[in-house]
């Protein structure tokens, strides 16, 4: 990893939902960085064929600096990354994270918070709570889950937060109608949502067809890379090639040759490894370049993005 | 060299600021090359940076750190809208407390010492016979306003910058040496808007560039940039407020005192992101030197006349040399024979 | 000193363009600019079309506290179009964002008149209709060099002494753009 990774030992690890479990990290040496509400860490893991490194959103108070949360659901279609952390990760053990970076940070200024999460989107609401709560905002969070697989921390949010926690359970039947929940809000109203991409698409675009306004919408934007065709990079500057298999990003490639890219989101946000590109045609899937830079195809996000034939030369 | 805080000078009516020596040998000399371009000019601030240079720390603690807060002192009393933060702004202040009193208690610990327990914390300034002890996060428990608190404490400007919307809007700060800019009129403003009057920079784009990089600065890795302009007398405050006291000042230039009168004005700006709040502190520390301790330097005397020389005319004007930008170049001929 | 040519902070104004889907369409102006924001009125289902005018006899003041009043239980998806006075679109703007509401909701019609506000940097007071550089300041009465520098804050440009490096030069006024 990065020059400024944190070495931690995971001090505690607990089931929070049957499919979900919780990682408390502690600091080997001194203490942790402060962080603020919403923001992440990525966890490099040892994997079989390649190191592989996750986002997790921080799930713990800003002020407890002693130690971090993340929780971490087993995915059905894992690229080894939530497998590895359920069976491989002992108490005990040793691991690498990155300082926290944040893209998804309260808007300090707003009249009312409302906090949207689905399934393990939870665990960047759960340090925006204390802080909201801290600075006596207004704030309500609903909560959908699946309580057969996900709805870590349900009991204590709902103890915790009483009128303001709204569960809806799907396997119970209770859903939850987003029109009635974004209609007759008042100005000042700002909605964030974790949760998976059709949880976002339908608060967007529930909330455009009552009106709102798009820049009271906030979301996590960042996923896991998709996969895609395989192909080949070619690194004009080293003289070297490196093949992309199918489920495995370009910067994981680059990384897996040894090749340092700076990142921090891994996502397609934060705009960190933009890399020149010398020839060959990009399938853009990052939100950080604008319309312009991509119709350019001069440049490419490394960690979400591929080439669009069967080959790539970069200015590595 | 490492430079301990000498008695109050001033930077106004008798102007009794000097530099010593060791100060001019570690004067933030920001041309790195002779012709004077624009360029987003950033690199990492990392820290410790060479011993007893500028960039050792975080923040800059030298020998003008008491004249620096005497004269801060005597700008808020006369207008106590020099510092200023929105109530947003609260936790992010905050943040500011913290970073700051962490690294000069870790940086400077002869001048100044943290006792943390839990929420309690207790600071001590040697340097100004402060020690109080708060409530971390809890504005009431201090003796003043958190930024006008901290910001007394520290040499140089700061602003803290919200950010949302992927911009970045000068929600707090506490400005008394400003490079002739006004946080009283200029609050509230996004990046655009405040850099508005930077003639040329917008054409080319620099700002665009320049909020995409800012905005993904990472907590733990602060950038700087120098910036520059000249000044007449070693005024701290040239701000638009006072620029009634201090404008004919540029008029007083002659042949004869171009060496004591001009003074070279850089900033070494610091940008370094907030871990709490997430907002961006941007701090402005400013060094003054005068031409004729400049020009002890051969290597900096003629780089400075080359670029003073191709400056292009829209900067003559943006940074208000035109009353005596001929002067200053002609003085500094001399130091560059074959120019 | 020249005016700047473009100064970036200096807001463009466009004829506003009615927005849809909105929960109410709020239309708020100064007497003499009705007529700029009628025709869209008239385009608007008139259940959640409202006018906010002044009041002959009360004027600005009194239609901003009522404004004031009624922002604090309209829906999220108002949308507000402000006509009249440059200084008064953007205290109009103030008002609205205060009360909760953002920019993307908030179209400021071309000001009637380019009478501009004007904010002294020396001693902060602010002046209305102000047509030509320099302006005398009302509080300090220093000769003020009207910039395109703009504070949406302060709904204002910004005026700094024209004669400071040398208070014998009395510049010509000429009439701003």
């Amino acid at each position: 990893m990065s020059i400024d990774s944190i070495p931690v030992r995971v001090a505690a690890i607990e089931a929070v939902a049957p499919m979900i479990r919780e990682f408390r990290l502690e600091a080997i040496d001194g203490s942790l960085p402060a962080f603020s509400p919403g923001s992440h860490v990525q966890v490099a893991m040892p994997g079989e064929q390649r190191e592989i490194r996750n986002a997790y959103s921080l799930c713990s108070d800003p002020r407890e600096t002693g130690s971090y949360r993340i929780a971490v659901r087993l995915q059905e279609d894992s690229r080894g990354g939530s497998a590895f952390m359920h069976s491989q990760v002992s108490v005990g053990d040793r691991l690498q994270i990155t300082p926290p970076a944040n893209f998804f940070a309260p808007a300090w200024h707003a009249r009312k918070h409302l906090l949207i999460a689905g399934g393990v989107g939870i665990t960047p609401f759960m340090s925006y709570i204390p802080e909201l709560e801290r600075q006596g905002a207004d704030f309500e969070l609903h909560y959908l889950y699946r309580s057969s697989q996900t709805g870590a921390y349900r009991d204590e949010l709902m103890h915790r937060l009483g009128q303001a926690f709204n569960g809806y359970d799907s396997d119970a039947g209770v859903r939850c109608d987003l029109s009635v929940l974004l209609s007759n809000r008042e100005p000042g109203s700002h909605v964030y949502i974790c949760g998976p991409e059709s949880l976002i698409e339908g608060v967007r675009e529930t909330a455009r067809a009552l009106g709102w306004p798009e820049s009271l919408i906030h979301y996590e934007a960042f996923a896991a890379p998709e996969p895609g065709e395989p192909f080949k990079a070619k690194l004009v500057r080293s003289g070297r090639a490196v093949e992309v298999a199918a489920d495995e990003s370009l910067l994981e490639a680059l990384e897996r040759e040894g090749i340092e890219v700076p990142n921090l989101c891994r996502g397609g946000v934060c705009g960190q490894c933009v890399t020149s590109v010398v020839e060959g045609s990009v399938e853009h899937r990052d939100d950080f370049l604008s319309a312009d830079e991509k119709a350019s195809g001069t440049c490419i996000m490394p960690c979400v993005s591929r080439a669009a034939g069967n080959h790539l030369i970069l200015d590595l | 060299m490492r430079m301990s805080p000498k008695p109050v000078q001033t930077f106004r009516d008798d102007f009794t600021y000097s530099n010593s020596p060791g100060a001019i040998a570690r004067f933030p000399f920001p041309f790195p090359e002779d012709e004077y371009r624009y360029s987003v000019n950033i690199e990492p601030h990392v820290t410790p940076g060479p011993e007893g240079s500028v960039y050792e720390f975080l923040l800059d603690i030298d020998e003008h750190y008491l004249s620096e807060m005497a004269e801060r002192d005597i700008v808020l009393k006369e207008n106590p809208q020099r510092c200023l933060a929105m109530p947003h702004m609260d936790l992010a202040c905050w943040d500011m407390i913290e970073r700051c009193m962490q690294s000069l208690a870790a940086d400077y610990p002869q001048h100044f010492s943290l006792t943390i327990d839990g929420d309690q914390w207790t600071w001590h300034n040697r340097l100004l016979n402060i020690h109080d002890s708060f409530t971390f996060g809890d504005s009431s428990t201090l003796p003043l306003p958190p930024m006008e608190y901290m910001g007394r404490q520290v040499q140089g400007d700061f602003a803290l910058l919200d950010q949302r919307d992927g911009d970045l809007f000068l929600d707090a700060g506490i400005v008394t040496c400003p490079a002739d800019w006004s946080l009283a009129f200029d609050a509230g403003m996004s990046f655009s808007e405040w850099h508005g009057p930077v003639p040329m920079a917008h054409e080319m784009g620099v700002f665009d560039r320049a909020l995409k990089y800012l905005t993904a600065i990472p907590v733990g890795r602060p950038v700087r940039r120098l910036n520059w302009t000249l000044t007449v007398n070693a005024r701290m405050d040239t701000s638009p407020e006072t620029y009634p006291n201090w404008g004919t000042d540029r008029a007083s230039v002659t042949a004869d005192n171009v060496g004591e009168k001009v003074h070279l004005r850089v900033e070494l700006q610091v940008l370094d992101r907030m871990p709490r709040s997430n907002a961006l502190m941007f701090s402005i520390r400013t060094y003054l030197l005068s031409f004729d301790d400049l020009v002890t330097n051969p290597d900096w005397a003629r780089r400075m006349h080359r670029v003073l020389k191709t400056l292009p005319p829209e900067l003559v004007e943006y940074k208000g040399l035109g009353r005596y930008h001929d002067l200053a170049v002609e003085w500094l001929s001399r130091f560059d024979p074959a120019n | 000193m020249q005016i700047d040519p473009s100064i970036k902070s200096r807001p463009t104004y466009q004829a506003p363009m009615l927005e849809e889907p909105a929960g109410l369409q709020l239309f708020v102006c100064q007497p003499e600019a009705r007529g700029l924001l009628e025709p869209l009125y008239q385009q608007c289902a008139s259940a959640q079309a409202q006018w906010v005018l002044a009041d002959e006899e009360t004027g600005t003041e009194a239609l901003l506290a009522s404004l004031q009043q009624m922002l604090v239980n309209v829906p999220v998806s108002t949308r507000l179009y402000v006509a009249g006075h440059e200084g008064f679109l953007w205290d109009v703007r103030n008002l609205a964002l205060e009360a909760g509401l953002v920019d993307e909701q908030i179209q400021l019609a071309p000001p009637v008149s380019r009478g501009r506000r004007l904010f002294c940097t020396h001693c902060y007071t602010l002046m209305e209709g102000v047509e030509a550089s320099p302006h005398s300041c009302s509080g300090c009465g220093r000769l003020l060099l009207v910039r395109d520098h703009f504070s949406r804050l302060h709904g204002a440009y910004v005026g700094v002494q024209i004669n400071a490096e040398d208070p014998s030069e009395l510049p010509e006024q000429e009439v701003l753009q």
